[in-house]
């Protein structure tokens, strides 16, 4: 006989994500998950932030093997950071972070930064229980990056587009990929930032502080 | 490639909502969006490989794709087959998407022993 379900795939992580967002919402802590390719900066990124950013937070980084990017974080002196190793799995799930925010103090931070595994694919669908999924796409990976990934696009609120500061040396046409976030999502707000230089990232962090506000 | 862990949670939502029995399981139906970001061929091959490496052979897993739907701000309602197309009517790329994101497990046929 056939039995209706009617039940998402997705549910079991999704129910997790939900628990995970109370968790987190009811310590007062605004999350970020930070999705982009091997190599566009994610943890530049966060160690930049971790040396200019008044306030207090932890991280969490989604690699397949080692914790050379927390270790990373953790050097900067600023910000406790926690590795999760997949051990071969492409992206960070509900469940991996529900483990590791039970050892994290949720009482002495504000904001929780998720770097998931370098990935366009896998990681954009999955929920984390964050209140902000965003994208950072770099200058050296091409401006095809938002076309040819668009489940990830379609999904993030937030685009950086990260080595700002590459844009003289190599071809890319920054306009037409901000033209193409905005038709995957028309109500993305994209950064263009440099940890080289520091450019727009001010202007994130700001958007952070009224995000969590919000 | 994350078709085989979501193929893992479809099998234990189905152990813990269907049957608590795999073995009475013959055919899986599912729904999957056309922008859901996952392959569905892949999806069936992971959800009968699990069935397999659990000494439950031969259980069919049919998919239904879903087209996307949007609906554009001028209150158009059409299907969505790439990114870049626009509204038929208004030429837009503002719209939500109303269908096309989701991967459903429709149903299940279980035998009645």
């Amino acid at each position: 006989m056939e039995k209706k379900v009617n039940i998402s795939a997705r549910e079991r992580n999704d129910l997790i994500a939900a628990e995970n967002r109370e968790i987190l919402s009811n310590n007062g802590i605004f999350t970020v998950n930070i999705i982009g390719s091997p190599g566009c900066g994610k943890t530049s990124i966060l160690e930049y932030t971790a040396n200019h950013f008044d306030e207090k937070f932890a991280v969490i980084v989604g690699d397949v093997k080692t914790a050379l990017d927390s270790d990373r974080i953790i050097q900067s002196g600023h910000s406790s950071a926690y590795a999760i190793e997949t051990g071969g799995g492409c992206h960070l799930s509900a469940q991996m972070i529900r483990q590791k925010i039970a050892e994290i103090d949720l009482k002495a931070i504000d904001y929780l930064f998720i770097e998931n595994v370098g990935n366009l694919v896998c990681p954009s669908t999955y929920d984390l229980g964050e209140n902000l999924k965003i994208a950072v796409l770099s200058i050296p990976e091409g401006d095809e990056k938002v076309r040819k990934y668009p489940a990830l696009f379609l999904r993030a609120r937030v685009a950086l587009i990260n080595k700002i500061d590459l844009l003289e040396y190599l071809d890319y046409d920054i306009e037409r990929v901000k033209a193409d976030c905005l038709v995957h999502n028309p109500k993305v707000k994209i950064f263009e930032t440099s940890v080289k230089t520091g450019a727009g990232i001010d202007d994130w962090l700001a958007y952070l502080r009224e995000q969590r506000k919000a | 490639m994350h078709e085989l862990a979501l193929a893992q949670d479809i099998v234990e939502t189905i152990n813990e909502k269907v049957t608590d029995d795999l073995r009475k399981i013959s055919n899986i139906n599912l729904e999957v969006g056309a922008f859901s970001g996952v392959v569905p061929e892949s999806l069936a091959f992971g959800i009968e490989t699990i069935f397999a490496d659990k000494k439950v052979p031969g259980v069919k897993v049919t998919i239904v794709k879903v087209p996307t739907i949007a609906c554009c701000t001028c209150g158009k309602e059409y299907e969505l087959k790439e990114i870049f197309e626009t509204c038929p009517v208004c030429r837009s790329f503002e719209r939500k998407l109303i269908s096309g994101m989701e991967i459903l497990i429709k149903s299940v046929e279980v035998s009645e022993e």
